[in-house]
């Protein structure tokens, strides 16, 4: 099936980091006059099924969600990249998905930042 | 980066402890992890009243970043190992993602095994 083409001005970030430098997420987020975003506390599985029934290899998460104007999207996610070097292992990810509507006083808090 | 490959995010809400048992069937059919937040339900359906106090659910919601073209027979096994077409048990959706960073030191290391 032929996948449709989404065209949005808004996007969900998503950044899943270590725990703790989700913080420094939300500085790089306001510094780009982004203030809509929430930070949340998750944790990802281990490798393998057996280290996690050990318990062992189970790595605290920061999950930061934030809105974004799709057009500082790709900017945002290279800044992510070098500030947190995600070409190395475990050192997170970050992606963005579109959304195809919005509450109005959200999409003013953006535009604000704009 | 998803210009080259594209990827889906499925998201999965589930009943708190759960979780485990999810990330075990996506395992099972190619999924290298998952990510996962605690969160508590707010349906009308779920909440229920004590003496006077509401009492939401307890949830886990799981994130899991697939290929696309794996998106659907994962998203099938989940649904059928975890029972979600039954009442009560939760509740699996996908999203597209349009950009992403942070996953190029799967490549390289797939290179490698080559």
């Amino acid at each position: 099936m032929k996948r449709k083409k989404i065209i949005s001005p808004i996007d969900l970030l998503i950044v899943i980091i270590p725990r703790h430098k989700g913080n420094k997420v939300c500085k790089i987020l306001n510094d780009y006059k982004i203030y809509t975003h929430v930070n949340c506390i998750g944790y990802g599985t281990a490798e393998s099924t057996i280290a996690d029934l050990f318990g062992f290899g189970i790595k605290e998460r920061d999950i930061v969600f934030a809105i974004i104007p799709t057009d500082k999207g790709e900017k945002l996610l290279d800044v992510f990249e070098n500030e947190f070097k995600f070409e190395e292992k475990d050192n997170g990810l970050a992606m963005t998905l579109p959304i195809n509507s919005i509450e109005k006083k959200l999409f003013d808090l953006i535009k604000i930042g704009e | 980066m998803a210009k080259k490959y594209e990827y889906d995010l499925i998201i999965v809400i589930i009943n708190r402890g759960f979780s485990d048992y999810i990330v075990e069937i996506a395992r099972e059919v190619g999924a290298t992890g998952a990510t996962i937040i605690n969160a508590r339900g707010t349906s009308i359906y779920e909440t229920e009243k004590f003496l006077g106090i509401d009492i939401q659910p307890e949830k886990e919601i799981v994130l899991i970043l697939v290929k696309k073209e794996e998106r659907n027979k994962i998203m099938i096994d989940i649904s059928a190992g975890a029972n979600l077409n039954q009442e009560g048990k939760g509740l699996c959706f996908s999203l597209p993602v349009s950009d992403l960073k942070g996953i190029s030191h799967l490549f390289s290391k797939s290179k490698n095994n080559d």
